[in-house]
């Protein structure tokens, strides 16, 4: 057993982390959240040509070529200054879902795409953004002469506003039932009769609306279809779903820094309130689940790298760190005090972004009921 | 045992006349501009003045001081009766915090110049305690009056001073003998917030609130307006901490968005389901519902406790302790069920209920923080409520 990360790993954390601190400040964060974009096709080009873009991009479509422990790696880094961006819809969610499709003519047009930082991507799924039921499938698509034609709305998609291409998963038909009618389309916003509309959410204008009022798509859009569709999906939701931990231990690895640093530092009663237990113990609580969501997302990694990770364990890991990352937050805003409630502190961008975060790829609530289905239905391994 | 909370005639008809009166009265416009600390605006003094009119405001006072009679009960039926309407009674801190300390340790003057003030809804005040260096601890606060023939001349910062931007008061505690012992060289003082030598900065908060960093440059505030005795500031200064923490949160006022939470799961499908019909949407919901009817347990018996007589000490700081955790709760529980539409903010397309969920559970994160820390008032209970040595 080892628990060190790889060379490549160290690497990739050191030029992450070097980079994103000292490309962001909090006054930027907060820009952005109001919809500033300075810099920020400046930044993402950066981004590509260190390689984070193409990093769980196979080899033969110009990627890196990582496996799934690095991609985690880099995205804690990232949770790190809470980066805002189409980067995970379109490195991670996007990206998992080309892979687990695994077709060669279009994986070898968008792939390179994405690792060169040429394009980005939305995904519409099911309602407000999860695919946890086929039922809950957001689109159809009626077949007609030379294509389909989408309608429906996605609610809530992440960074649907500012992407280039939008990933649907759509019923054909009109059934709403069927895992194998499932078909995934590619289209480009531009296409007549979709609508998007930035909305303004806890972290700011991060998610959309989409409409789709009669788009006419053409055939060649079809990107997937049948029945090995659903498990691809469901495959590449929740190996995202662990991504999104290592987003979230991140951020709660800093939220951790700053409440240390701060209880060390502010004195009360002419002691560092370090000092005292009910601080230590709150300090205490905030590492022992920040380790245990750093580690379990991790071990999942390895276990999704080695092909041995199964649902459950996927969907464990992401109720874990909703609700372990969930109590570092309110402790942490306990030890800060009223300091970390000013919006001129850096508390509140951690805080907006956990409470998105907690919601994106299944709530624990969510992830709970894939546990006990599996406990109850599968064998527990 | 009985509890009920009005218990004569006189009690009951009071509560259906308010009640009547705030049916008829309360706008969703004043209740907005009570909730936000951003201001009273026009309508809210309005309001404000109408209320102080009817005499109701300063029931519970004597009618020498602009009070109406009644008693302790009539008090809690009116802060209740603006809580079960989400809103909050004018000039709460004036009339809650600071008017009380003043009836039972003021001179005569001062609680003929400011007692009928409050009880006419005329008047607001903001609360001075924090400064930057002293938060929870408070008898270490340095902003400093100095005594010059009839006046003090007041320097220094506070910060955190909510209200201050539009209050007609500051309710003032510095430092008036840095010799003494830190606890007994503190007093308290009615400042006019509009006093030359004060600056007012606005600080912008996570739930959207607004609260100020104050300055004050050399203010010269007369000795008329020191409440009560000299140096004794700091147990005033806990004295109104013990009354803002008893009427901080009344779980009353959850029922209302509770029950808009509650239609909505009835009326809303995710994943081709009626919220309603969710097992786990469910267990929310009833561990919501609750968490509000415990509360209401411990509320009524503090209020029985005041009803009797009994001074309040400890409970009030766990009523607090538990009120502040049990609306966080209530808000991790709201966004649990509402899910990633939830987090949608005010005027998004497709918010549920407005996103006033979304804009709950970022005001509940300063409720375990502001009028005394979680960890600050469970040393009290453990000290002071349990006999557990310091
Ligand atoms: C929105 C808002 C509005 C406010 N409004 C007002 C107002 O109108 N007027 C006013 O005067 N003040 C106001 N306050 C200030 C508020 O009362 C203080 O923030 C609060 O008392 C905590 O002080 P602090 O922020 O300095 O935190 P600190 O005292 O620095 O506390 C930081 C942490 O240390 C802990 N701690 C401190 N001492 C101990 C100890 N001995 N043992 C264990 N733990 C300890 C605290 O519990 C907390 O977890 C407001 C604050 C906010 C955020």
């Amino acid at each position: 057993m080892d628990i060190e990360f790889s060379e490549q790993q160290s690497l990739i954390q050191n030029s992450a982390r070097n980079y994103l601190a000292a490309t962001f400040n909090a006054q930027m964060l907060r820009d952005f959240r109001l919809g500033s974009q300075v810099d920020a096709e400046k930044i993402w080009q950066e981004m590509a040509d260190l390689g984070f873009m193409g990093i769980a991009v196979p080899e033969e479509y110009d990627g890196f070529g990582g496996n799934f422990a690095d991609l985690l790696v880099l995205l804690e880094e990232m949770g790190r200054v809470t980066l805002p961006g189409p980067f995970f819809s379109t490195v991670v969610y996007a990206t998992e879902v080309l892979k687990a499709l695994d077709k060669q003519n279009i994986n070898s047009v968008i792939l390179p795409a994405i690792a060169s930082g040429a394009i980005t991507l939305a995904l519409v799924m099911g309602d407000e953004g999860n695919i946890f039921d086929v039922a809950g499938l957001s689109l159809t698509a009626q077949p007609d002469k030379d294509g389909y034609i989408l309608n429906g709305v996605g609610q809530f998609i992440p960074n649907g506003y500012e992407s280039d291409y939008v990933i649907c998963a759509a019923h054909i038909g009109s059934a709403k039932t069927q895992k194998n009618d499932t078909g995934i389309f590619c289209i480009a916003v531009d296409v007549p009769g979709l609508e998007r509309k930035p909305l303004n959410s806890m972290n700011g204008l991060c998610v959309a609306k989409l409409t789709f009022d009669n788009v006419h798509i053409c055939r060649d859009d079809l990107i997937a279809q049948g029945s090995d569709t659903w498990p691809a999906l469901e495959q590449a939701m929740f190996r995202t779903a662990v991504a999104k931990c290592a987003e979230m231990v991140g951020a709660c690895a800093r939220i951790v820094e700053i409440v240390v640093e701060h209880a060390k530092e502010r004195r009360q009663f002419g002691k560092p309130i370090g000092s005292f237990q009910a601080i230590q113990h709150h300090c205490a609580d905030m590492l022992t689940d920040l380790d245990s969501a750093r580690w379990m997302m991790y071990k999942t990694g390895w276990l999704i790298d080695e092909g041995k990770a199964s649902r459950s364990d996927m969907a464990m890991t992401k109720v874990w760190c909703n609700q372990a990352c969930r109590r570092i937050l309110a402790k942490g805003h306990q030890v800060m005090g009223g300091i970390g409630y000013c919006e001129e502190h850096d508390m509140p961008l951690f805080y907006r972004y956990i409470r998105m975060a907690e919601a994106a790829m299944g709530t624990s609530d969510d992830h709970l009921t894939i546990v006990a289905e599996d406990l109850l239905w599968e064998t527990f391994a | 045992m009985d509890f009920n909370l009005t218990t004569t005639d006189a009690e009951q008809k009071f509560r259906s006349e308010l009640g009547a009166f705030l049916d008829r009265e309360l706008t969703p416009e004043i209740c907005r501009q009570h909730s936000m600390d951003l201001g009273l605006g026009p309508e809210a003094r309005a309001f404000a003045l109408k209320l102080g009119a009817t005499g109701w405001l300063g029931r519970g006072w004597p009618k020498k001081y602009g009070g109406s009679g009644g008693t302790v009960v009539d008090e809690y039926i009116m802060v209740q009766e603006f809580a079960r309407r989400e809103a909050i009674v004018p000039n709460i801190v004036a009339r809650f915090m600071c008017g009380p300390v003043m009836l039972r340790n003021g001179s005569e003057d001062m609680k003929a110049e400011f007692l009928p003030r409050i009880a006419s809804g005329e008047i607001e005040f903001s609360l001075g305690y924090t400064e930057p260096s002293s938060g929870s601890d408070l008898a270490s606060m340095r902003m400093k009056a100095v005594d010059d023939g009839d006046s003090f001349v007041i320097s220094g910062q506070k910060i955190f001073n909510t209200q201050s931007h539009f209050a007609d008061y500051h309710w003032l505690a510095v430092r008036t003998n840095p010799d003494a012992p830190r606890h007994h060289g503190i007093s308290l003082f009615v400042v006019d917030q509009r006093a030359p030598g004060i600056t007012i900065r606005p600080i912008e908060t996570l739930g959207g609130e607004r609260t100020n960093e104050v300055f004050y440059d050399e203010v010269r505030v007369p000795k008329t307006r020191l409440v009560g005795e000299l140096n004794k500031g700091f147990y005033y200064m806990a004295e109104a901490l013990g009354y803002e923490r008893l009427m901080l949160f009344q779980s009353v006022r959850l029922i209302p968005p509770f029950k808009r939470l509650l239609e909505y799961t009835k009326t809303t499908k995710r994943g081709g389901r009626l919220l309603a019909d969710n097992p786990d949407v469910q267990r929310h919901l009833a561990q919501m519902a609750t968490e509000i009817k415990v509360a209401q347990a411990l509320e009524d018996r503090a209020f029985a406790l005041l009803k009797n007589g009994d001074p309040l000490d400890h409970e009030a700081s766990l009523l607090k302790l538990f009120g502040s955790a049990m609306r966080q709760r209530f808000a991790d529980h709201a966004l649990d069920i509402l899910g990633p539409l939830g987090r949608l903010e005010e005027g998004a397309d497709g918010a549920p209920l407005g996103g006033e969920m979304a804009k709950l559970a970022k005001t509940v994160v300063v409720d375990t923080i502001g009028g005394g820390t979680s960890e600050i008032l469970k040393t009290v209970v453990a000290t002071r409520g349990m006999g557990l040595p310091r």
